[in-house]
């Protein structure tokens, strides 16, 4: 039975929409095309939408529906998995030819995409437990690469003194709602009510209307109107053949409202500009469109360099502590100690420090906050453990290396003097073995730095987030990252010439440091 | 004989091993005050084993050590007693083991400073005497690296000195140094025996141990196999062992004084320290 013959108003609407919108020379297309595969690009992490399956393969609403319109256009479906961050900087360089991952339709992506007619209506909703009947100082998890923090901001009638946490995907924003991290989040309806049927979240619940709907397109180049009217012609049969209601069904669970889908294709007839002209950026207004996004994302970054410096320099400072008692400690006499260290050094340099974040993030942030009952632990001390642990295992096994290369004659002078085990290291052996230690320390150091670019996954805004954050808001592709990698280099520099200085100073006057130590 | 000098450190029966390796098979032996006691034989016999287990550097498996008649506790000591009994006998090494992070002053001043709790400006002064003494206070302020090797020895001895030892234990101390530079260390050696100084000295030199030492003890194997004065154990060997070593050593370098420390008995030289 298909939907369409139950609505005739609507569809004639929509035909109309459609002939406007649709001059009959489908054909022209083809010249977007060099050979007969249409390349599609989508995340791969935006459940139920598109997702991968044991194989690897794409697979989801958006997987389905790209195939599927491909081969109405008369193309092979060639589908692309990429970054969401870096998704349209992809199809500005020509890595595919059209996004087909769940993109809404927003002016501010219009003015640098052509968009097809909406394959589905969404829209952002509020979820939260049961009970929970306000959101006055709610703390309120989002994911970085939405509009929803957006949206947040700008109604602060809706979302009165709320503080705003950003995670990497919705699998981590029920993780966070799990364990108390956030009270209520904001995320796409549908994909919301995926998780709540994947049972992850028992207790989440839909909470008031939709914020705001969402029309979804397929995205293209600016000069491939084509191709787009192709998609829009292949869309169209789709739905009419009952294919589209198939994959909509098949995927995200319900019956396609397929009125709420018509009455978005009157607004996009309504809206989006007839011609390639007034879709395009006008020559003129782009380069003041250019100045504005970098100059406006300058403090943005140097927002972030400041968080990573903040995180470095603490870590750094700490880890060298902590990482020499360790590193003493794989050398201590009790079996015990040595055994604790060398366990702790193998555990740690053994597992990656993403998971040692979520670990101290999700696992013990959340044990401590509950034991003590109330939020002691944030995401910032979470990821000052996890950094501070990993470099700490790192300096310490470092720092038992220089210890063990130390002549054991050293020992033996020593400790014919009359000094004490513990004098013996303090004094002669572990100043010679933070002097030999010395370069591969700074090395630490300098991965350290870089690796504090990973604490964005538990929500802080550090550099390479801010970078990531500014390529998706303003679709500049280079320059923020640019930017990112520029003072990234001059910190490691920094760190370099400084741990260079201090070895010439230590290779000069050897006793500066022992006297310091 | 109680005319004697007295015995300050005394082994009995000392064994150790290191694994299955037997080096030290029932030691028997007395420091007298005041005297020198060289120790010789082949590489490996178990010299600088039998030195280290005197200043508890190594514990020996089994044995008694006594100091000054007393009997010594090694199996259960408390840091701080082991460093009491360590502090009495000064040690210097083949390698020298200057702290090369410490400049010359510094390398001296450490023990009495760290150790025994002399104030520095003190420490200082007496470290400068102790240079005079082995020639090389216009050292103080250079960094071990600077040395040659003769003058490291020196130092080394300065800084074994500066504790005040009752015994002084020099293992091979001149073996790692070129020629001309042997004679001036055993000058100062000589010179310390002179003064008074009890030590016992691990040599090849036999014509120094001729000439300072009192006593002399022929190490083959973990055991002293012979001892006694200079005299007796060089020109009147009774020991297969002790003869068969001195043939080979004076048909290997007639004159220089320095064995041929390879190949005796066919035992590899094991050089343990870098
Ligand atoms: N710490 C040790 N571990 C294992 N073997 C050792 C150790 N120290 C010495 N040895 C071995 O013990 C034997 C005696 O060594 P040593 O006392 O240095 O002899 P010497 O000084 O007479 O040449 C050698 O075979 C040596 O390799
Ligand atoms: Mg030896």
């Amino acid at each position: 039975m298909n939907k369409l013959q139950k609505t005739p108003g609507i569809l004639s609407l929509v035909l109309l929409a459609c002939l406007a919108l649709l001059p009959f020379r489908v054909a022209a297309g083809a010249s977007d095309m060099n050979d007969s595969s249409l390349r599609l690009a989508m995340s791969g992490a935006f459940q139920p939408f598109s997702t991968t399956d044991a194989a690897g393969k794409l697979v989801g609403f958006d997987a389905d529906m790209a195939r599927e319109l491909a081969r109405q256009m008369g193309y092979a479906p060639q589908l692309i998995q990429t970054d969401w961050a870096g998704i349209q900087a992809g199809l500005q360089t020509g890595k595919y030819d059209l996004i087909c991952g769940s993109m809404a339709i927003t002016q501010q992506r219009l003015e640098k995409m052509l968009f097809s007619l909406p394959y589905y209506v969404s829209g952002a909703q509020i979820f939260t437990r049961r009970g929970n009947d306000n959101l006055r100082g709610s703390r309120i998890g989002v994911t970085e690469d939405s509009t929803y923090a957006h949206y947040i901001e700008e109604h602060p009638d809706l979302f009165p003194q709320v503080s705003i946490f950003t995670y990497g995907s919705e699998a981590e924003i029920v993780a966070a709602m799990n364990t108390d991290k956030i009270d209520a989040f904001v995320s796409d309806r549908i994909v919301g009510g995926f998780y709540i049927r994947q049972g992850a979240a028992g207790d989440i619940r839909p909470w008031g209307d939709l914020l705001y709907r969402e029309a979804v397109g397929i995205a293209a180049r600016t000069d491939s109107s084509a191709l787009i009217r192709q998609v829009n012609l292949a869309l169209l049969a789709l739905v009419q053949s009952g294919t589209y209601e198939k994959i909509y069904r098949k995927w995200v669970g319900t019956t396609p409202d397929l009125k709420l889908l018509f009455s978005a294709w009157g607004d996009y007839a309504r809206h989006i500009p007839r011609s390639d002209q007034s879709i395009r950026p006008a020559a003129e207004t782009q380069q003041p469109v250019f100045a504005d996004s970098l100059s406006s994302m300058l403090p943005l970054l140097a927002r972030g360099a400041v968080l990573t410096l903040l995180l470095s320099m603490v870590t750094a400072v700490t880890a060298m502590g902590t990482g020499a008692l360790v590193g003493i400690g794989t050398v201590s006499r009790q079996p015990f100690l040595r055994r604790v260290s060398n366990g702790f050094i193998w555990v740690v340099r053994g597992t990656p420090l993403l998971v040692q974040l979520f670990m101290a993030y999700f696992a013990l942030a959340t044990l401590i906050n509950r034991l003590l009952g109330f939020e002691a632990i944030g995401a910032l001390g979470a990821a000052f453990i996890a950094l501070i642990v990993n470099t700490t295992a790192y300096n310490a096994e470092t720092l038992r290396g220089g210890i063990t290369a130390v002549d054991r004659g050293q020992w033996d002078a020593a400790a014919s003097i009359g000094m004490t085990r513990s004098k013996i290291l303090r004094r002669i052996v572990l100043p010679q073995a933070f002097r030999d230690a010395l370069p591969s320390l700074g090395n630490n150091l300098v991965v350290l730095i870089k690796d504090t670019s990973l604490v964005g996954a538990i929500t802080l805004i550090e550099l390479t987030y801010v970078a990531r954050n500014v390529v998706f808001q303003t679709g500049q592709a280079f320059l923020p990252f640019l930017c990112a990698a520029g003072f990234y280099l001059a910190m490691i520099s920094l760190v370099t010439l400084g741990v260079k200085a201090l070895e010439n100073r230590l290779r000069r006057s050897r006793r500066a440091l022992g006297e310091s130590i | 004989m109680s005319d004697r000098p007295r015995v300050e450190i005394e082994t009995r029966a000392l064994r150790k091993s290191f694994g299955p390796l037997t080096v030290l098979d029932g030691v028997d032996f007395k420091v007298r005050r005041h005297q020198v006691h060289a120790l010789f034989g082949p590489s490996g016999s178990g010299k600088s084993t039998f030195l280290r287990c005197l200043n508890l550097l190594e514990y020996p498996d089994s044995g008694e050590i006594f100091w000054k008649g007393e009997p010594v506790d090694y199996r259960n000591m408390r840091p701080a007693e082991l460093s009491r009994h360590r502090r009495k006998m000064g040690m210097v090494f083949q390698h020298f083991h200057l702290f090369p992070h410490r400049k010359v002053l510094d390398n001296i001043i450490e023990g009495p400073v760290q150790v025994l709790g002399t104030p520095t400006r003190k420490a200082r002064e007496q470290g400068m005497q102790l240079l005079q003494q082995v020639g090389l206070e216009e050292k103080a302020m250079a960094w071990p690296e600077q040395l040659s090797g003769g003058q490291k020895q020196r130092v080394a001895i300065a800084r074994a000195l500066a504790m005040n030892p009752e015994v002084l234990l020099l293992d091979e101390v001149t073996s790692a140094l070129d020629v001309e530079m042997i004679s001036g260390i055993n000058e100062l050696l000589t010179g310390l025996a002179a003064a008074g100084m009890t030590m016992v000295v691990v040599t090849h030199d036999l014509d120094f141990a001729r000439r300072v030492a009192d006593c002399l003890c022929f190490f083959d194997e973990g055991r002293i196999v012979e001892s006694g004065p200079p005299e007796k154990v060089l020109d009147r060997p009774e020991s297969p062992r002790l003869i068969d070593f001195l043939s080979s050593f004076q048909a290997s370098e007639p004159g220089t004084g320095k064995m041929n420390k390879g190949g005796l008995y066919g035992r590899p030289m094991v050089k343990k320290h870098k």
